[in-house]
Order: C-alpha cells, then structure tokens, then sequence
C-alpha cells in the first residue's frame, strides 16, 4: 500500500508539467469569461490576448465554459473569480444588467461608436462588434433561396435547414427572437408549420454551420456576415445569405467589468484595447462580425456581407424572468415526440 | 480458516473501500440528496410533455435497437456454437472489435460512411450523378443503425458460447425418440438458450439506454433527445445541478428495475436446466457447400459492416480537400500537423494522446491495485458477496451521471484544475473497476488453494505467499485487468466532457470537438492512433486470454 501510493506521488509529480496550469496560480493574471469560440486557437481572443501582453505585460487568461449563455450562468455562478466578461449580446443583456455583475466604464472611445450601437445607457456593458443574423446558404445546392421567414416553410426546403438551439446556443436563440418579433404571439404556429423543413438542431453555431460548409445541408442558421468569411479566405462565393423581407435582427456583442474586481485598472485598459484599431480589424477578420467603431477599414471581402434593408428590434424580453421560461418551455414542447 | 488470514484480511481492504467511498458512494449519495429526494422535482419533470416524450424516445430507440442488434447477432451466434468453417475464429475475434471500441469512433466511422459527402453517397453519386443522396443522418433511423452495429457483437459473443456449451446427451435422446431437428432445437437447444438470448438483449438494452456519444451526434436537438444527453445538456450548458438530479434518479430506477428483472426472469429460465448431466459439449457441425454459401452471405456483409468504418477513418486520415468543398487527394498534412511541434509548442492532438496515456496508466494503476487487493480478500472469504456486489454497483450507473455526482461535490469547494483533474481520475478508475475486479477475481480463483497450502507449509506467511505464490501466477491477470482499465478510460467520453478541467483534453474529447467542426480528416487521423491503441489492447487481452484457457 505504502508503496504504491509513493509510487502514484511520483506520477503526479512527473504528470504535472504536462497538465494545464490553471485557476491555481492566476495571481497578476487578468481572468477573462468568454464564449468558447472566442478563444480557441483559432477565435480573436488569442491574438488579441498576445498582442495586449505585449504592449501592457498584462496577461490575460480565459475561462470558456462553452457559449455565451452558458458562460453568463458560470459567472453568475461564481463571479469572484473573474474580473471581465466578452460575448453578452442583447438577448442576454437583461439577464446580467439584473443579476447585478458589472460595474460601469465610461470609456472615452466610446465617442467613436455609433450610438445606435450603445445597448447599455449605464455603461456596464460595451459593445464590441455586431451582425444580422440570416439563414445561409448553398448556392450550388439551392438555387432559388427563401425570400421570408415564411417562404422557409415551404415544401421545397423540406429536410434541409439546420437550426441552434436556443437553450444553448446564441444565435439559436437569436432566431427564435426573430420568429417572435416577426410573428408576435402566433411564433408556436409558425415553429409548427417550420418543422418539416428542420433537417437538425444543434448544440452551437460551429457544429451547426459547418454542416452547411460540408454539404451535409443546403441551409443553417449563421449570420449575414457569414458569407465575407469564403470570399476572404477561400475566394470563393458559393455560401450567400438570403434576404428576408420581413428584416432582420441585430445581434451586438458587447463586454463588461465584472463586479469588484480587484484589477480593475487592468479591466478599463483591455476593454479599450478591444476597441482600438488592431483588436477592431482582428474581430472582423477572425468573427466575420462588423466593427463597432466608426474609423476601421474593412478589405473589399466584406461587399459579400449582407446589407439588410430592413433592420428590427429585438423582442424586449428579459432572459431570467418567468415569461422567457414559459416561451423557452413552449419552444421544447414544439419538439416532443 | 486460520488466525493468521484473519488479522490478514481486514486492513487490506482499507485501501479500497476509502476510494469506492470517496469515488463512487459519495457523489451518488450526493445525486440522490441533491434533490432532497423530493418527488416534486421529479413529478414535475414526468408530467411535462417534453420529458415524457424524451422518456419515450430513450425506450423506443433501445427497444428498436435492441431487437435488430439481437436478430443480425443470432445467426452468427449459431455459426460460432454450432458450425466449423474457415473463419470462425476470425468471426470471433473480429465480432469484439465494436463491443470494445469507443463509441466516439463508431459515431465517427458511421459519419465517414452514411454521411451526405459519405462514402455511401459518394458511390450513390457515380452511379447516378444527379442522385438526392440518401440522407441518413439525423434520424431515429441512423441511431439505431449505429447501436446495431455496435451492440450485435454482444448477442454473438454470449449466445454464441452458449450454443458452444450446449448439452450433447439431451440432445442426442431426443433425436432418437424420432424427434426432427426443428423440433429437438425447440423442445430441447431452445430453452436453454434463452437465458443467453435475454441477457444479451437486456445487456443491449441497457448501451442503448445509456448511449451518450451516438445520440448526440447522430441525433441531437429536442426532437431526438433521451434522458442521458439530457441530463448532460442541463449539467453542461444550465449550470442547473437539481434538474438533471432528478433526470438521473428517474434514469436509474428505470436501468436498476431492468437489472432486477433480469436477475428474476433469468434465475426462472435456468432452473429449468437444472437437471442437465454435466454439459459434454456437442461436437461442431462439419457443413456443406450450400451451407457454406449461406454462411458467406451473412459473414461478408458482417465483415464489410464491423471493418468498413473502421478502415474508412484511417484512409480518411490520409486524405485531404483542397479547399472545404475541394476535391479529395492523398496527403500527410493531418499527420504532419498532429506530429508538428511550434516553439516548442505540442499540437493539440498530441497532447490529447499524451494526457489519455497519463490519465489512462493513472486510472490502469489505481484500479488493477484495488481490484487486486479486494480480490485477494475475496477469494479466500467464503461469505464475501457483499463486496462481490459492492465492487460491480458502479457499472449500473452510468457515466454521465458520476460525473454529475462529482460536479455536485466539489460544486462547494473551490474547484481548481487538480480537484477537477482528480475527479476524472476518480471517475474513470469507478467506471474501469468493476471489470478490473471481475478479471482478477477470475485470475486469482483459478489458483489452486492446494498451492497456497504448500507454500504456507514451507514457511512462508501470507504476505510473503501473496508476493512470491500468488502475485506471479495471477501476473497474466493483472496486466489484463490493467490492459482493459487503460482502453477503457482512453475511450471514455462522457465524464471526461463533464469533468474534465478547461484545456485538458483527451483523445475522444479532441475527437468530438473535430465532429462537431466537422475537421473529419484530423478527427480521422486522430481516431486511427485511437484505434491502435485500441488494437494493441485487443490483441495482448486475446493473447493472454488464449495462453490462460
């Protein structure tokens, strides 16, 4: 027994170097709550991240529980050990303003966004970037597109759109707002007439979009940006985002000081960094979201972006209260067997 | 029994019983309080339509897949327990792979294969080039498909040496009282492979029911949701820990009532075999060329079945597409990327192989100790059912919820990334313990005490016979239990997904990430090292098994 357990001691202590080094020793380390995507190798955040200790020797480091919703229920959860938030959008935005998480920061660059932009009068959260959401598609695989949240219903896309769910998933939620804002109280006939052409529902928009990309479904749920993303990188226009006329919701994406913090100094400096010209460029090129901030120039690739003609406001709905439950309880029961 | 094996027995258990404790009885018993055993929880989550219908989908789809697993498994039950041909042992052999493959590469084979870009379709294309595709994929349909795949091997194997053990005497009798075949199989073979034929199918059952990996892949989304991913997707994404309490207690009655009846129903069925002579085995049929014929009809589909999806994702891994929708062509990036090493940097990949090693010989390590350490206790008590049942209680719950367990115990402490890592150290060694238990027991019983009794009378003391006696004869044993604890924890997805601090990723974790983006070509090339090391696991347990019978 003894032996063993020096022997599994020894394991450990060799294991160590190899295991990730963790909430243990984030002493002088900005810890940052995001949205998976947005710090995995490939996401804005690492270079964003690398760039800002470079230029202030602060370190950053990430916590990325999985999407934005989930990441606003970690915090909630244990909001003491994180100093910064990235990734709240509107439809969370009533949700962390009443769980009372985030001191306001007034930030000089904020002069430079368009006020349209501003979803937060108190200033406890700031917005970063936005898009529309949009249905993409497959030109090679759809040649006549659906013009309306309707037309989506027809027969002809039978089996062959991929939808998020919007208990865990962002954009997911983001559509059905869009069903209610459109639809008003009628959303659960529309969700029923919809059904035959749901080919999946997916946890999140990555696993949900790359089954367009793949050919695995000629349409997903994606945002109107989408599009820039082959252009820029694969010269390709074969992915377009259809225009609905019913218009389209804006989705802003914003960040905010967790509530606090003992480095808040550090805080103000990388919200401001997220708003500078290099952090700005990064997010469009690495979201494929627009910029917030009125001085940033975008490479032609972003002519493929979707121009909506018509832009609608979010349902005002707040995330936490017994209404949204009841809608997100419907939602599910559209879906019972 | 002596003084001495007395005082030996106890403290060796110390060791054991404080990590079944801390391991496994204290976060199910923190499951079961979480909910406050309230039935309102639960009568709320019964009666709303949703759960009711995720409650009918989890049957449905195990019930479905079930009954095809057990009809595609008899025929090659029967070839194994009845027939000799060429390639029987083969079809033994190779009937296994699925059973102990990860179920993340079989999701993942299923995709290379059924997939809309699939290699199905792609063949559909050539030979109509304007065809549909047959979408597979996402559907009732498709998991069920997947679970018959992975699940009909375990019919094979069980029914098939069952019919292998058949009794030859009985047999015989009956066909001189004038009996035809059909009849002596029905009156006399029949009956006594029902016990096998039920506890194959209850064993099915049960996968499906717990299947995690298959469903939420091939499935997904509201519509075809059962209780396992739901009770993930509210711990994962909700943060909600009594919800999925209550799913878990719901899930559990259900997984324990099947075991009982199963116990009932199977203990019914064998004691009306109780008065067979001792079983002398019946002697294999030689067959004919039209028999012959009949077997290659079920064996070449069953051979193309278990190797296509396998063999698809290493080719796959050599693959690569220009662009995303490019042509596919011969190419070494997705190795060369996995090998690829920046400023001193290791791939992701790499990594992932570097930490399910650790984590593996880790859990191998501490689950082989204690199965030993109880087993030796065991074999030499008579009355040691109690620990008997105790080591093989944690296969009845499954691995999602252990991981809930372990989430609402160190939900109250500060959770740092070595209390995380230690619960998935903990987790993995529950899940592999019950089979490093029953494959030591199975070693250490088949050492004749007589031995024991003359190493005893030559001077040596239990410790000193344990270390130079028993230890080396049950060495086969304990490197199977070690082999078998290591692939299991490689494998093992569900606790690693919910348990598993940020970053630390293991091979089946990297893997799913890859589906769910959909990279196929580097979840391919790292689902080929997963199969090796799977096959190198396979092959030393066949090994050792062959020179141990």
């Amino acid at each position: 027994m003894k032996r063993t357990h020096i022997l599994f001691l020894f394991l450990f202590a060799f294991c160590q170097p190899l295991f990730p080094r963790g909430d243990g020793d984030v002493a002088g380390k900005l810890v940052v709550y995001t949205y998976d995507s947005f710090s995995s190798e490939w996401g804005p955040g690492s270079a964003i991240a690398a760039a800002f200790l470079e230029e202030t020797g602060i370190a950053i480091e990430f916590n990325a529980p999985g999407d934005a919703i989930t990441t606003l229920n970690q915090l909630i959860r244990d909001k003491s050990r994180a100093d910064l938030i990235i990734g709240l959008d509107n439809s969370l935005l009533s949700r962390a303003l009443d769980a009372d998480i985030l001191e306001p920061y007034e930030t000089p660059l904020l002069e430079l966004v368009s006020p349209e932009y501003v979803i937060d009068k108190s200033n406890r959260l700031i917005p970063y970037d936005y898009g529309y959401f949009a249905i993409c598609y497959d030109s090679q695989l759809l040649e006549t597109p659906p013009t309306s949240l309707e037309n989506l219903t027809s027969k002809a896309y039978a089996q062959s759109l991929v939808l998020m769910d919007p208990r865990t998933s962002t954009p997911g939620l983001g559509f059905l707002l869009w069903t209610i804002a459109v639809y008003g109280d009628r959303w659960p006939d529309y969700w029923e007439r919809l059904k035959p052409t749901i080919l999946t529902i997916t946890n999140g928009w990555s696993q949900g979009y790359t089954l367009l990309v793949t050919g695995e479904a000629p349409m997903a749920l994606s945002y109107g940006t989408s599009p820039v993303y082959h252009v820029e990188y694969e010269g390709n226009t074969r992915y377009k985002a259809a225009e609905f006329s019913d218009g389209h919701l804006m989705q802003i994406e914003s960040m905010g000081i967790v509530k606090g913090t003992e480095m808040r100094r550090e805080a103000e400096l990388f919200i401001d960094f997220m708003l500078n010209e290099f952090s700005q460029k990064i997010l469009a090129m690495n979201n494929i979201m627009l910029p917030v901030m009125k001085n940033v120039s975008l490479p032609a690739s972003f002519d493929a972006a979707l121009q909506p003609g018509k832009i609608i406001p979010y349902p005002s709905l707040a995330t936490n209260s017994e209404e949204f439950q009841r809608i997100i309880d419907n939602w599910t029961e559209i879906f019972s067997q | 029994m002596n003084s001495k094996s007395k005082w030996g027995g106890g403290w060796i258990l110390i060791g054991p019983i404080l990590i079944w404790g801390l391991a496994f009885a204290l976060p199910i018993s923190s499951v079961l309080t979480k909910t406050g055993m309230v039935p309102k929880t639960m009568m709320q989550l019964i009666s709303s339509p949703y759960y009711r219908g995720i409650i009918g989908l989890t049957f449905k789809q195990a019930g479905l897949s079930t009954l095809f697993a057990v009809i595609l498994g008899l025929p090659g039950a029967y070839m194994i327990g009845r027939l000799k041909f060429p390639g029987r042992r083969l079809l033994k052999s190779i009937g296994t792979i699925p059973f102990v493959l990860p179920s993340i590469l079989v999701v993942l084979g299923f995709i290379l294969v059924f997939g809309n870009s699939g290699l199905v379709n792609s063949l559909l294309r050539l030979i109509v080039s304007d065809a549909d595709g047959w979408k597979i994929l996402y559907s009732l349909r498709a998991i069920v498909m997947a679970h018959v795949f992975y699940n009909f091997p375990i019919t094979l194997r069980v029914v098939g040496n069952a019919w292998s053990s058949l009794p030859r005497n009985t047999y015989l009798a009956s066909r001189s009282l004038g009996a035809s075949p059909i009849r002596a199989f029905f009156s006399v073979d029949f009956p006594r492979l029902a016990p096998a034929i039920l506890n194959s199918a209850v064993i099915t059952f049960l996968y499906c029911f717990l299947s995690f990996a298959v469903i939420i892949v091939l499935g997904g989304g509201p519509q075809l949701s059962t209780l396992e991913v739901e009770i993930f997707r509210l711990t994962k994404y909700q943060f909600d820990l009594s919800g999925p309490a209550a799913l878990a207690i719901i899930e559990t009655t259900f997984t324990v009532a099947i075991i009982l009846a199963l116990g009932w129903t199977d203990s019914r069925l064998r004691r009306r075999n109780l008065d067979d002579s001792p079983a002398v085995r019946r002697e294999l049929e030689r067959i004919s060329t039209g028999k012959l014929i009949a077997i290659s009809l079920y064996l070449l589909p069953i051979f193309v079945l278990i190797l296509t999806p396998l063999l698809s994702i290493i080719c796959y891994s050599f693959l690569a597409r220009s662009t995303r929708a490019g042509t596919l062509a011969l190419s070494l990036n997705h190795w060369r990327d996995l090998l690829h090493v920046n400023g001193g940097i290791l791939s992701v990949s790499m990594l992932s192989i570097i930490r399910t090693m650790l984590l593996g010989s880790i859990v191998a390590i501490n689950s082989t100790i204690n199965a030993a350490l109880v087993s030796w206790y065991t074999t030499r008590k008579k009355r040691a059912w109690i620990l008997d049942a105790l080591m093989v209680l944690p296969l009845g719950v499954s691995s999602i919820i252990l991981g809930l367990g372990y989430l609402i115990v160190i939900e109250r402490i500060p959770h740092t990334t070595m209390i995380r890592l230690m619960a998935l150290i903990g987790a993995h060694t529950i899940i592999a313990l019950p089979f490093a238990y029953r494959i030591v027991a199975g070693g250490l019983k088949t050492i004749s005490p007589r031995v024991l009794q003359a190493a005893r009378s030559s001077g040596a003391n239990t410790v000193k016979s344990f270390l130079t006696v028993e230890l080396p004869m049950a060495k086969q044993s304990l490197i199977t239990a070690a082999v078998f604890s290591l692939a299991l924890s490689a494998g093992e997805l569900s606790a690693s997904i919910i348990l598993a601090p940020n970053s630390f990723t293991t091979i089946p974790m990297a893997i799913y990430r890859m589906i769910g983006t959909y990279n196929i070509f580097a979840a391919s090339a790292l689902g080929a090292i997963l199969i090796c090391i799977f096959l190198i696991g396979f092959l030393a347990i066949d090994r050792i098994g062959d020179s141990h019978t």
